[in-house]
């Protein structure tokens, strides 16, 4: 037993530590280091992936390769403090490389990860008016322009903040914001068009008299699974 | 086009900025003070809370996809193809063997074309079909040149009267082998 506790006390260690000291750790040859990056970030990459792809082996290479670049790249990588950027940008380059040929038809993105999450908790109707809303604001998604559901895919499902995607898109904070503003009405024109989602907080708004607010706006940002 | 004011525009920005969570408190109370004054931005605000709720619950159940690929893959990826010490030699060898298959070949293939344009023998008499079976003949027959083609052709008794084992068949009555009797219950 004693050489397994020795195994999850090292492994403790290795989450305590940041990125930086991983990456220098696995320049020196620490093979466990580099175990550690991979485990930390591989989920978000293969998301990612799974999300331009549509094929989840194809995110599996994905992953693959993206840390194989990394291996090959670790004498002249500096991260400053998170490898996250680094790594969802060659992985974002590698997905668009791999990026279904016209005329291949593939599963939408939905079937594609419905056998890999299991279903949350909750009663069949709640379930199949999830499962509708998801339908449909994923169609609304794919219909955007590649670097609007880049920084869409980005936030939402890889929790990046502003910053991170400006690194990973390699453009200023500023273009981002407004990608994202600009795919927020996109979606939010597509969405209007099914009323059954329940997504018209607009219409009860101009129900209300004079049209004008007594009290502030509370909003409340969707937590999202950041690491 | 709709005109708006500097305010407005300001509020335009922040609401991305709002819904990342990347906005300090105060702006954000500056935010929520200008959309209590203007519908427009009141509802640009709504609106983009709205979609931002749907594609946080819509992305959900994808955030928990996860993958089993182990780290030993990358070091396979990793791996350089063993190299043979043998390796050149091999590929000399095989080039080797390769020039010497394309020089016959190109050497056969001139030997046939300058032979077929010289003068000599008359071409064969072409092939003549006789039951399926092509047989070269000589058109000129003499008393050097003959021979026989001999087709042995089996024949083979009634299917009833292989059946009846009482019925023998006379020996002698052609080449073919005597076939055995075969009872009727085995052919079923």
């Amino acid at each position: 037993m004693k050489p397994k506790k020795a195994q999850t006390r090292a492994g403790e260690a290795d989450e305590a530590r940041s990125d930086r000291e991983l990456v220098y750790a696995a320049r020196d040859g620490d093979t466990r280091a580099f175990d550690a990056l991979f485990y930390r970030h591989r989920d978000g990459i293969f998301r990612l992936g799974l999300a331009i792809t549509k094929d989840p082996s194809a995110a599996d290479e994905i992953v693959v390769d993206t840390f194989a670049r990394a291996h090959r790249a670790l004498a002249r990588l500096e991260p400053d403090d998170s490898l996250r950027p680094w790594l969802y940008r060659v992985a974002v380059n590698l997905s668009y490389n791999r990026r279904p040929r016209k005329g291949v038809v593939l599963s939408p993105l939905e079937d594609a990860v419905d056998e890999k999450v299991t279903s949350d908790e909750g009663s069949p109707a709640n379930l199949a008016e999830l499962a509708e809303l998801r339908r449909v604001v994923l169609a609304a998604v794919d219909l955007l322009g590649p670097k609007h559901r880049l920084v869409v895919v980005l936030h939402y499902l890889n929790g990046l903040n502003l910053a991170e995607i400006a690194q990973v898109v390699d453009c200023p904070i500023g273009t981002v914001k407004s990608r994202l503003h600009y795919a927020l009405r996109r979606l939010r024109t597509h969405l209007s068009a099914h009323p059954e989602l329940g997504l018209e907080p607009r219409a009860a708004f101009m129900a209300s008299p004079g049209r004008q607010r007594t009290a502030p706006l509370i909003v409340e940002p969707v937590r999202l699974d950041r690491r | 086009m709709t005109l708006m004011s500097r305010s407005c525009r300001i509020a335009q920005d922040q609401i991305v900025a709002v819904l990342a969570g990347s906005v300090d408190l105060r702006d954000r109370r500056a935010l929520d003070a200008h959309a209590a004054r203007c519908y427009r931005c009141a509802d640009a605000l709504r609106d983009a809370v709205a979609t931002h709720v749907a594609l946080g619950r819509a992305f959900a159940p994808l955030r928990a996809a996860h993958t089993l690929v182990a780290p030993g893959r990358v070091r396979l990826a990793l791996r350089p193809a063993p190299a043979s010490p043998f390796a050149p030699l091999f590929g000399l060898a095989t080039r080797l063997a390769e020039g010497t298959v394309a020089l016959g070949v190109s050497a056969f293939i001139l030997s046939s074309a300058v032979a077929g344009m010289a003068p000599g023998e008359p071409a064969p008499a072409p092939a003549e079909q006789s039951d399926g079976v092509a047989v070269h003949v000589s058109r000129s027959f003499d008393d050097t040149q003959f021979f026989y083609r001999w087709v042995r052709i089996g024949r083979y008794a009634p299917i009833n009267d292989l059946l009846d084992p009482s019925i023998g068949i006379p020996r002698g009555a052609d080449d073919a082998d005597t076939p055995e009797p075969v009872r009727e219950s085995a052919l079923r």
